[in-house]
């Protein structure tokens, strides 16, 4: 695999550290006039998601790695795995529970998700910024209750469970952002 | 200008898949520039130095670890030439020649350098005091800080002294020639923050610049100006050794800075030639042994300090740095013409 120097580092760069793929957040140069080069970094453990500083002597040398982000449908989930497809070579791979994490919740089927590889295998899933779910079980709101701030959770077959206002009904479909997990708007 | 001439300059502005060719300052940083330029000029009048112009290509460069330099070749002599990374040694060949005080603004290059406050070009004002030593030229610096930018903050308020040693003591729990890096690995992870694998045990100047930039230098005011002394005499380079307050051998070397913006680095200049040959010598050494490029000796600075330097100080200030504070910026795009993403 090829090697970067300190030199080309920048935002997005994907990098192997003590095992584990990371991208660069951010890198700051930081020399004394008569002293040594330093370049200073915030990486995102791409396994993990954590960010944490890492500091390079200059012309330190680092592993690339090898990830790529690509469309991806998903079709189905089989207990065990959740498949996807890309919708230009119809190549279906799986992705295990610790690579779709939290992305589990909102997955539907033929929704097209971000899926990125590590050596060609699944590290993580993003989905689509919103989904529209059906609700498979809330609480019934009260008649005529549209003035309220209330909320009440709603169920979803999927598993997410979302807060929703009190006029919203079983089985009505909604839209919601799945990078804070908050309703937005009913589905006419 | 009509509606539609206006309408096309805004659209140029904006349009076209070409090169973005404005430049990175203001008008208004520009103007401040030259405003800091002529009192720079009017500083040294009134206080009795020459400005002079030096070469920016040289036969020789200075080994100088951690720096640099370009090179590059003419068609009509051979051998190699350097681009200058600060117009030192032309100017003490000066201060040899004529034992005047001398002040320069040069274009300065170094090779490895880029990020918000780094350009592989920048402007050094440079300066010699004859028969100074470094309390006077600190006192010459803080002057120029006043007449230049004073009315800017942090140069409107005096500059505060701090000891290099104590700042490192009170950083990291011991004075530095006693601190190993092994020590300072402790310090930085003992603070959950990283210190570099690349840093070898012997590699102790390194360490104590990392040691600086991450737990002294934000600790230093950002509405004042600091004069920081004392280095390790490991960091003298070409300034001479002396001994501190608690007979400690130190560096007669400053370095001023403003909040974490390294600003100015001073010398009581080391005026003995074997000395400075000595010390050469080692650079190359180590240069060679880390497979970086030797650059050619420059023998004619090495003849003037063998013909006689005057007692001297001299201080280089990066006047970039001084209008990107005065203007309340906070990268050199913003405060050059066209720094290098621009070129």
């Amino acid at each position: 695999m090829a090697n970067y120097s300190t030199n080309e580092f920048k935002g997005g760069l994907k990098i192997m550290l003590d095992g584990d793929p990371h991208s660069i957040v951010s890198n700051e140069f930081v020399k004394p006039g008569k002293g040594q080069a330093f370049t200073r970094t915030k990486v995102r453990n791409l396994k993990t998601g954590r960010v944490v500083e890492r500091t390079f002597k200059s012309n330190e040398s680092v592993e690339s790695a090898d990830v790529m982000d690509t469309q991806m449908q998903y079709l189905y989930a089989d207990g065990e795995y959740w498949h996807f497809m890309d919708p230009a070579s119809f190549e279906q791979l799986q992705a295990d529970a610790t690579a779709v994490g939290d992305a589990a919740q909102w997955l539907i089927a033929e929704s097209v998700c971000e899926v990125t590889l590590f050596n060609g295998q699944p590290l993580a899933i993003t989905p689509p910024n919103f989904v529209e779910m059906v609700i498979s079980e809330t609480d019934p709101g009260l008649r005529g209750d549209t003035a309220t701030g209330g909320t009440k959770p709603a169920h979803f077959e999927t598993g997410a469970v979302v807060k929703v206002p009190l006029f919203i009904e079983e089985g009505e479909k909604i839209r919601i952002d799945t990078r804070s997990g908050e309703y937005v708007s009913r589905v006419k | 200008m009509t509606a539609g001439a206006a309408a096309g300059v805004a659209a140029g502005a904006a349009a076209g898949p070409g090169r973005d060719w404005r430049p990175g300052a203001s008008l208004a940083t520009l103007r401040r520039a030259a405003h800091l330029r002529r009192r720079v000029r009017e500083h040294f009048d009134a206080t009795g130095a020459l400005e002079v112009v030096t070469p920016v290509l040289s036969r020789a460069a200075g080994p100088e670890p951690s720096i640099e330099p370009f090179d590059t070749r003419s068609t009509a002599m051979d051998g190699r030439y350097w681009l200058q990374t600060s117009p030192e040694f032309a100017m003490k060949r000066l201060v040899a020649a004529y034992g005047q005080d001398v002040w320069q603004l040069a274009p300065v290059f170094r090779r490895a350098e880029r990020g918000h406050r780094h350009n592989a070009e920048f402007l050094l004002l440079e300066w010699y005091r004859v028969g100074q030593d470094l309390a006077a030229l600190m006192q010459d610096v803080a002057e120029l800080l006043v007449r230049v930018a004073g009315e800017f903050p942090p140069f409107d308020r005096p500059p505060q002294t701090r000891r290099y040693g104590v700042c490192v003591r009170e950083a990291a729990g011991d004075w530095p020639e006693r601190l190993s890096v092994a020590d300072i690995r402790d310090r930085f992870e003992n603070a959950g923050r990283h210190f570099p694998d690349g840093v070898a045990d012997h590699e102790h100047d390194a360490a104590l610049d990392l040691l600086v930039d991450t737990f002294v230098l934000p600790e230093l005011p950002t509405d004042r100006p600091t004069f920081i002394v004392g280095y390790p005499t490991s960091q003298a380079s070409l300034a001479r050794c002396t001994l501190d307050v608690d007979g400690r051998e130190v560096a007669a070397r400053f370095e001023l800075y403003a909040g974490t913006v390294e600003l100015a680095n001073g010398f009581h200049e080391l005026i003995d030639a074997g000395e400075q040959r000595r010390r050469f010598t080692e650079q190359l050494a180590a240069r060679q042994a880390d497979g970086q490029p030797l650059p050619d000796q420059d023998e004619a600075f090495l003849a003037a300090l063998e013909a006689g330097l005057p007692d001297c100080s001299g201080v280089a200030l990066g006047l970039d740095r001084l209008t990107m504070l005065a203007c309340g910026l906070d990268s050199l795009d913003r405060v050059m013409t066209f720094a290098d993403e621009r070129c």
